[in-house]
């Protein structure tokens, strides 16, 4: 008990099993719910990849037509499938973490109740056309103030959590994960107030916002994820828990002026456009901070990584957020701005960090977590396998690809001899590429959600002792 | 109306600002918090947080491939 406050939690009700029990309702119920959205985007997904090189495709149906179809697709993945995973994951890293038992858990279980009504709204919202027009934050200002209330409720149980905790000293996972529960309101607080009415600060509120909703939700939730299951599946802890901390607060002090790099060019002041690039470079120092510790601490371990469907994904996530942050980092800067700037190549660059590393990191996370909470196995390695290599491969076939058409599209834009059509046929092999990338990766969902339902609703042979556990747990 | 234009865009700017500067300061504020708190005092304990006597460092865990892959060597 830290803080002189009373805590029902003694020492016989620390045991992770214990944590687990109590974690199990509300925490699969974020995931299930998170793993409908993903299945429900991903479709969306696939009739805008192909609207884009077959534009007739559904182009009959008002509420399928590109404009709607693709900030459906872009919400739901980001406020259904990776927020509500994403929180799901954070409370169970809390409360292991922590050795607390996740509170409010009627309460968690009923915003996220609420939390998938304002979802299927706003879904039938953007469908109809109704839509606020800003990128990340299509959902309708009422919409979007029930899903940032439905966080701020599990932020409370993350805030009492931290509060009636059984340990002293704060693992950098937790420091990351409270961080996220502060940070995520005010952005989006702050985003629904009407006062950016005018089209050059709406503008600068839009990448104030879409940046840091990445930068300070879901990476600080998928580092601390990484710092967690990195140790705890080799057995070895962390490097260095110095530059752990180091990292953390780099995020803190550099991250949230990033997204104005976006506007290069604009009507905002240069000033304001220059402070954002030097920040974007300064990130630099704790996104190699980070990637210098995860290294260090696998290096030896690699056969953990093969064995391990966690670590398998995990790793590969942790690679992708050191990529596409110093990939970020240099896309901010004005020369290399001028001719990525409207092209395809930032889409890409927005995949690699919400699918390559934040996805990635999720999918890792409930390969560990799920077994522990329904006391259950996996179905089949053969398909985590499957999902793992269509995910991997999916995801660097959407990428590479567009990020070379989008250079040469850039390219041919900033060429005045070229007509602005044969630009546009140029990137057409390079949009089909995404098309196909796109089958695999819903193939992959699907397998994914197959397992998570066939391992929810326990179905098959109930396992003797689930393999996933220690050897000491087991015997316990 | 452009004057106006520009003063609203001075004054989106101050609060996107003034947010910016709130989060940098709960970040320093965190960081006062756990000065205070005594959670720099021993670095190195932390790196072990995540161990316990149930699931203790040096045995790792969720080798659920390991089975299989050595079945398949043999």
């Amino acid at each position: 008990m830290i803080g002189g406050h009373q805590s029902e939690i003694d020492s016989t009700f620390q045991s992770i099993r214990f944590l687990d029990e109590k974690a199990r309702y509300p925490v699969l119920f974020l995931v299930v719910s998170g793993v409908f959205w993903l299945l429900f985007g991903s479709l969306l997904a696939l009739m805008a990849s192909v609207k884009m090189h077959a534009p007739e495709f559904l182009g009959q149906l008002s509420f399928l037509t590109f404009g709607r179809v693709r900030p459906l697709h872009l919400n739901t993945m980001v406020y259904g499938w990776a927020s509500m995973t994403g929180a799901g994951v954070a409370l169970w890293l809390l409360s292991r973490t922590l050795r607390v038992a996740i509170p409010m858990r009627p309460y968690i279980i009923g915003v996220t109740a609420l939390w998938n009504i304002a979802l299927l709204v706003g879904s039938v919202q953007i469908l109809a056309g109704f839509t606020r027009g800003i990128e990340w934050l299509e959902f309708p200002v009422s919409t979007m103030i029930v899903i940032v209330w439905c966080i701020l409720v599990i932020g409370i149980a993350a805030m009492f959590m931290l509060f009636y905790r059984n340990v002293k000293t704060l693992y950098v996972s937790v420091w990351y994960i409270i961080a996220a529960f502060l940070w995520l309101p005010l952005l989006g607080g702050v985003s629904s107030m009407p006062i950016f009415d005018t089209p050059t600060v709406q503008a600068g509120m839009n990448w104030w916002f879409a940046h840091n909703a990445l930068g300070l939700w879901f990476t600080p939730i998928g580092l601390a994820a990484a710092y967690y299951f990195i140790p705890k599946v080799i057995g070895r802890p962390i490097y260095s828990y110095g530059l752990s901390l180091l990292g953390f607060w780099g995020l803190a002090l550099f991250y949230n002026w990033n997204g104005f790099h976006h506007l290069i060019g604009s009507p905002l002041p240069t000033w304001f456009v220059t402070i954002s690039i030097a920040a974007s470079v300064m990130m630099i120092i704790p996104v190699v901070v980070v990637a210098v510790n995860h290294h260090m601490t696998v290096v030896g371990s690699f056969s953990a990584v093969k064995h391990s469907p966690t670590l398998r994904f995990v790793v590969f996530a942790a690679m992708s957020y050191t990529f596409v942050s110093l990939q970020g980092s240099i896309q901010a800067l004005r020369t290399t701005n001028e001719i990525i700037h409207f092209t395809h190549f930032v889409v890409a660059h927005a995949h690699i960090g919400m699918y390559a590393f934040v996805t990635m990191m999720l999918f890792g996370s409930c390969y560990y977590i799920l077994p522990r909470l329904t006391n259950w196995e996996w179905q089949s390695h053969k398909l985590i396998k499957a999902h793992f290599w269509l995910s991997a491969i999916g995801i660097i076939l959407y990428t590479v690809p567009l990020q070379v058409g989008g250079v040469l599209q850039g390219l041919a834009m900033n060429n005045p001899d070229i007509p602005f059509m044969d630009t546009m046929n140029l990137t057409i092999p390079y949009l089909i590429a995404r098309s196909v990338a796109g089958v695999l990766l819903t193939v992959g969902h699907l397998i994914f959600a197959y397992l998570v339902i066939r391992i929810v609703a326990k179905v098959g042979l109930k396992p003797e002792i689930p393999g996933v556990w220690s050897k000491k747990i087991k015997e316990a | 109306m452009l004057l106006e234009t520009s003063i609203n865009v001075s004054y989106g700017i101050w609060i996107l600002l003034l947010f910016s500067l709130l989060i940098i300061l709960s970040g320093i504020g965190l960081f006062i918090w756990a000065y205070f708190s005594g959670q720099f005092d021993d670095i190195n304990k932390g790196a072990q947080l995540p161990f316990n006597e149930e699931e203790p460092a040096g045995e790792p865990t969720d080798q659920i491939f390991k089975d299989n892959d050595s079945k398949q060597k043999n």
